[in-house]
């Protein structure tokens, strides 16, 4: 190849490649906070909630662990519980009658990558209440799955929930879990700004 | 005397010798590129941006060739809060555009046998375009298509006649109808200017 033709490929591919997108580095400073609510529900008449402490529901395509359990997840656990407690309602445990079941999710190691949009399907699995694939919010996160890791929170309505499944009323996912700094502390200052940017749970 | 006299016809007479136009020409240009349309997305000026260029003269003032051209613009935007009737998002992101062209040229020389050579210049083509919103780990954007036109004025000087090469100096405006109804753009403006290298009978 003469060099001319090898100095053409060169600058061909030096243009082609250069910086096209940020730095990995650039961009995870901060977890990205998404919130949406079933703008139906009359979250004024939820008095109690039921949700398990210290471990939460686990999703992952390189474990078979169904729960977590640890300082990390013990942390979000409780911050959530300050937030809805904050917000005005009451924990009772596991199994007694409550107004609204509280599921938090991990999904991990799973190729996740979130769009936002005013509106369409959303499929999921895992948490304890309701259990069900798939569902369909007023808006929200389109999620499909790379290796990242999502916290998801979720209310589900089982005070008006008749013969059928719990129908979701709040959910927020944060992330990434996995790429961003400091994950504990942005944690726990995402789990309160869900709370923050729904000012319709407090009672 | 005489002496000074000879001396003076050799640099003159050499100076118009070593400015004998050349058949083929490669360029390569750094740019910098400035946006002129949707400045929400993306709104500062850019460094970052490159044109290569090929041409064959096809008279004694015109050459027509290909080229290729590229331009990232960037745009940072910090965390903030963002309502919708069905929730919220908070995040901070980056907004990108990388706009890609792929252009036939032709370019007028005003002299033929000058050290210093001004030209203009117009292409038209294809631009590739595109626009993306990176927050967090996540990113959505639109990749489009478009016609694309470049008028371009430059000059280009070639300080040592031993050389078969020469600097290049130029501005450039950039219109493409590489739309993006999800981002806000009817079309992509960019005004600009390059630095670059001419490679002489290439």
């Amino acid at each position: 190849m003469s060099m001319k033709k090898s100095f053409i490929i060169l600058a061909l591919a030096g243009l082609l490649g250069c910086g096209t997108q940020p730095q990995l580095s650039e961009i995870v400073n901060d977890m990205v906070v998404i919130t949406n609510f079933d703008s139906n529900a009359d979250f004024s008449q939820f008095t109690t909630y039921s949700m398990m402490i210290d471990t939460v529901w686990f999703v992952s395509n390189t474990s078979n662990d169904d729960v977590l359990l640890n300082d990390y997840t013990k942390m979000i656990t409780a911050r959530v519980k300050q937030n809805i407690d904050q917000s005005g309602r009451t924990l009772v445990g596991i199994g007694d009658p409550a107004d609204i079941g509280v599921n938090v999710v991990i999904y991990n190691d799973l190729s996740i990558s979130q769009t936002y949009y005013p509106g369409y399907g959303y499929p999921y699995g895992g948490g304890f209440y309701g259990g069900y694939y798939g569902g369909y919010y007023g808006g929200g996160v389109q999620t499909s799955f790379n290796q990242q890791a999502v916290l998801m929170i979720e209310f589900v309505d089982l005070k008006n929930k008749g013969a059928g499944d719990p129908v979701s009323i709040w959910t927020t996912n944060i992330g990434d879990l996995v790429n961003s700094y400091d994950t504990s502390t942005k944690t726990r200052e995402a789990i309160d700004q869900a709370f923050v940017q729904s000012p319709y749970l407090n009672r | 005397m005489r002496r000074l006299v000879l001396l003076l016809l050799f640099v003159i007479v050499s100076g118009s010798a070593s400015a004998q136009f050349y058949d083929k020409m490669f360029f390569v240009g750094w740019n910098v590129n400035s946006p002129l349309v949707n400045k929400d997305f993306v709104g500062k000026s850019s460094t970052r941006g490159a044109r290569l260029g090929y041409r064959e003269l096809v008279s004694e003032k015109i050459a027509v060739g290909v080229d290729v051209t590229w331009a990232t613009f960037d745009d940072y935007t910090p965390r903030q809060t963002y309502y919708s009737p069905s929730g919220a998002i908070t995040t901070d992101y980056t907004n990108y555009s990388n706009n890609y062209g792929a252009l036939l040229t032709g370019d007028y020389y005003f002299f033929t046998e000058k050290k210093v050579m001004p030209y203009v210049g117009l292409g038209a083509g294809l631009a590739y375009n595109t626009y993306k919103v990176y927050y967090n780990v996540y990113a959505s954007g639109d990749n489009v298509f478009g016609f694309l036109a470049r008028p371009q004025a430059g000059v280009w000087v070639k300080f040592n006649e031993r050389k078969n090469w020469a600097f290049n100096a130029g501005v450039h405006f950039d219109f493409s109808t590489a739309r993006s109804k999800d981002f806000g753009y009817r079309n992509f403006m960019n005004a600009g200017f390059e630095l670059g290298l001419v490679f002489l009978d290439w």
